[in-house]
């Protein structure tokens, strides 16, 4: 019965590819009626996937076979919650995507599968417009490849890509220069006044430090935090909390936010390599594809 | 006889390893060519149209009707054809003379086609032993019983108990369906009134025939077009058997087919195709009962060609599936055998059936397969 359900929807997919699944498809699906009529499956359809799925594995594990072989039900129970969770959880996206355009909610800039599927994302990437660097920069000022990411010291998708800084800078040295601008969005919490803290740390020295401590810490962020890690970096506290406080810095803030609407960036980190921007980069790998071509096209 | 040769016969092979000819043999071009002769060249009626291609199928018929008869040593018109060994069965329990009172002996471990005909008149059991059955045989109008089981491959000694049936005034009948194919059969010598058996079990399409002693007075079983020679007021004149059995048009490119597998096996031999079948399941034997957590049902006993398999830990239905998964078609369950397997208690067996065109690699494939399936329990 279990191993039914979970078949319906693994063999519905399959089916679009293969004739053979349609066939465990139709039969999954006359088990599954058959069940809700409280009658036994008369099918086999159980038996046999779990011989075709233990059989298999048994050609590379024999133990292996014998655990799932001895476990199906049980497997199977974990499979059928993980397909409804993911089912749930795709049904969920889509419903945001028909309701507010974005598959994760109302105000989110995060990157939706179904726009990169109809095609959407791609038109979107097109429309960013280039943005000018404003902020602390590392590396060589005069560098022939300028990069700058637009992040959000709160977004879990910027923190995840902080690693590529360094890898860049350690790679190319004196032939990049790379700036961060924060753009907070306001469905992270404290985004707001994590960019201004950074830009109040930067006003002591201290802005890739304290930036630094900012993504460390992002999964337990609060305004005692921010504080907190300001004082680790040994900051003057009394001009750090005026600072912060007193929002010296919202307006420079919002500036960079307001220019980064203007150059219609919708999701963060957002790169812009010499200009061209590149949304949802996941790998150090496209980073060297990328500037490399650059590199040698300002050696030509 | 020469298995690598009879094997280019039977193109499935190329793809399977095919150990379920006790439910369905593979057909050999031969068969195959036979019928389609038939359904090319002259598919009309037998027995009926006296036109050219009519007259051609009654020929066929009846040279068929002699070879079978001649293949388990009976007289022609002693050979009904049927759809199988089950309506043979039937048209046992059916035709003989028999009262709701009267008593009919079956052994414990039937097929149900040898069963549940039966179970209206007065019916009893003789159990067997390890899957044998004592020389002993109560008095009974009918003693029904399988000559070679399909549960685990044993025959039993149907000479000598169709002897003692007789001598305690009983009518013997006898289920042939998994002997006939595999060796030679002389009705006469087994004692017995009643044998059906089936074609598909032995190369041919799926049809049956029934061997029927002259010497018994019968009912009929199926009446219609074919099974008279008049009618006047609603009063039939029926014809003598084999045609009083033989209602309706017949399965003219079964029976061809039939008669093609008959030749078949009487070319290479049925003593050759025993000692082949006896030689692998020894092979076969000797290799599986070394795995642990696999036994083999009455592994002691002369099995013909067939090996069943319990596998510890592992249903048969399952195990039939993971064999099948590992490349060996086989079969799991009861085997249509339901009341031996519940009163012995048992989930049911892995049967592999072996035939003539089984070779050492089958039975290699078959045990490592079973050594796959065994670490599963």
């Amino acid at each position: 019965m279990v191993f039914c359900i979970a078949g319906l929807l693994i063999f519905a997919i399959l089916g679009v590819f293969s004739t053979k699944y349609r066939r465990y498809f139709r039969e999954s699906i006359h088990c599954m009626r058959r069940q809700l009529l409280l009658k036994p499956c008369d099918t086999q359809f159980d038996q046999e996937m779990k011989a075709k799925i233990t059989a298999n594995i048994s050609k590379t594990s024999p133990k292996l076979a014998r655990f799932v072989f001895k476990r199906f039900a049980f497997l199977s129970w974990i499979l059928l919650i993980l397909m409804l969770f993911s089912t749930a959880a795709v049904a969920f996206g889509a419903y945001n995507y028909i309701a507010y355009g974005n598959c994760n909610g109302p105000y989110s800039s995060d990157f939706c599968v179904f726009g990169a599927l109809d095609g959407s994302f791609d038109e979107r990437v097109k429309d960013i417009k280039p943005i000018e660097a404003f902020g602390p920069t590392l590396g060589n000022p005069d560098a022939s490849v300028e990069i700058i990411e637009v992040g959000c010291y709160a977004c879990p998708y910027t923190k995840d890509a902080e690693g590529f800084r360094n890898q860049l800078l350690d790679k190319y040295g004196d032939n990049v220069s790379f700036t961060f601008m924060a753009m907070p969005l306001e469905h992270h919490g404290l985004s707001w006044e994590t960019a201004e803290a950074a830009y109040c740390a930067e006003e002591q020295k201290k802005y890739w430090e304290y930036h630094d401590l900012l993504f460390e810490n992002q999964d337990s962020i609060t305004i005692e935090k921010i504080k907190e890690l300001a004082e680790e970096l040994e900051l003057d506290m009394n001009r750090f909390n005026e600072c912060l406080d007193d929002h010296i810095f919202r307006d420079a803030v919002k500036q960079i936010r307001d220019k980064a609407v203007e150059a219609n960036i919708f999701a963060t980190p957002t790169y812009f390599v010499n200009g061209r921007p590149f949304v949802g980069i996941k790998a150090f790998a496209d980073f060297e594809q990328i500037v490399g071509v650059e590199i040698r096209g300002s050696c030509a | 006889m020469n298995v690598d040769k009879i094997r280019e016969d039977f193109p499935v092979l190329q793809k399977h390893t095919y150990l379920d000819s006790a439910c369905m043999s593979l057909k050999p071009k031969q068969v195959v060519e036979a019928m389609n002769e038939y359904f090319y060249e002259f598919p009309a009626c037998g027995e009926r149209s006296s036109h050219k291609l009519g007259k051609r199928v009654t020929e066929e018929v009846e040279t068929a009707r002699k070879k079978i008869a001649k293949f388990v040593g009976a007289k022609p018109e002693e050979i009904v054809f049927t759809k199988n060994t089950t309506e043979g069965l039937n048209l046992a329990a059916n035709a003989l003379k028999l009262e709701k009172n009267d008593t009919v002996v079956t052994s414990d471990k039937e097929h149900n086609s040898n069963l549940l005909p039966w179970l209206k008149f007065n019916h009893d059991f003789v159990n067997t032993k390890s899957g044998q059955l004592d020389l002993d045989l109560p008095k009974a109008e009918v003693v029904s019983l399988v000559h070679t089981s399909n549960i685990d491959g044993v025959s039993f000694p149907v000479k000598e108990l169709g002897k003692i049936a007789h001598d305690n005034g009983s009518v013997f009948v006898v289920d042939g369906a998994q002997s006939a194919p595999h060796k030679e059969i002389d009705v006469k010598k087994l004692n017995c009134d009643i044998f059906a058996f089936s074609g598909h079990k032995m190369l041919g399409p799926s049809i049956g025939a029934v061997y029927v002693s002259k010497d018994l007075d019968l009912d009929n079983f199926l009446v219609g077009g074919g099974t008279v020679a008049n009618v006047n007021d609603g009063k039939p004149t029926f014809l003598p058997i084999p045609e009083a059995f033989e209602a309706g048009l017949q399965n003219y490119a079964g029976i061809i087919g039939f008669r093609a597998a008959v030749e078949y096996l009487e070319k290479i031999g049925m003593k050759n195709i025993e000692k082949h079948e006896a030689g692998l399941n020894k092979l076969a034997t000797e290799q599986i009962s070394q795995i642990e957590k696999v036994s083999i049902l009455h592994e002691s006993q002369d099995r013909s060609g067939i090996i069943s398999m319990i596998i510890e830990g592992v249903k048969s239905t399952e195990a039939s599936l993971m064999f099948d998964s590992h490349g060996v078609l086989l079969r799991g369950g009861h085997h249509c055998c339901h009341n031996w397997f519940n009163k012995n208690k048992l989930d049911g067996t892995v049967r592999a059936s072996l035939y003539l065109y089984n070779n050492q690699s089958d039975v290699e494939k078959l045990i490592e397969a079973a050594k796959k399936v065994a670490q599963l329990g």
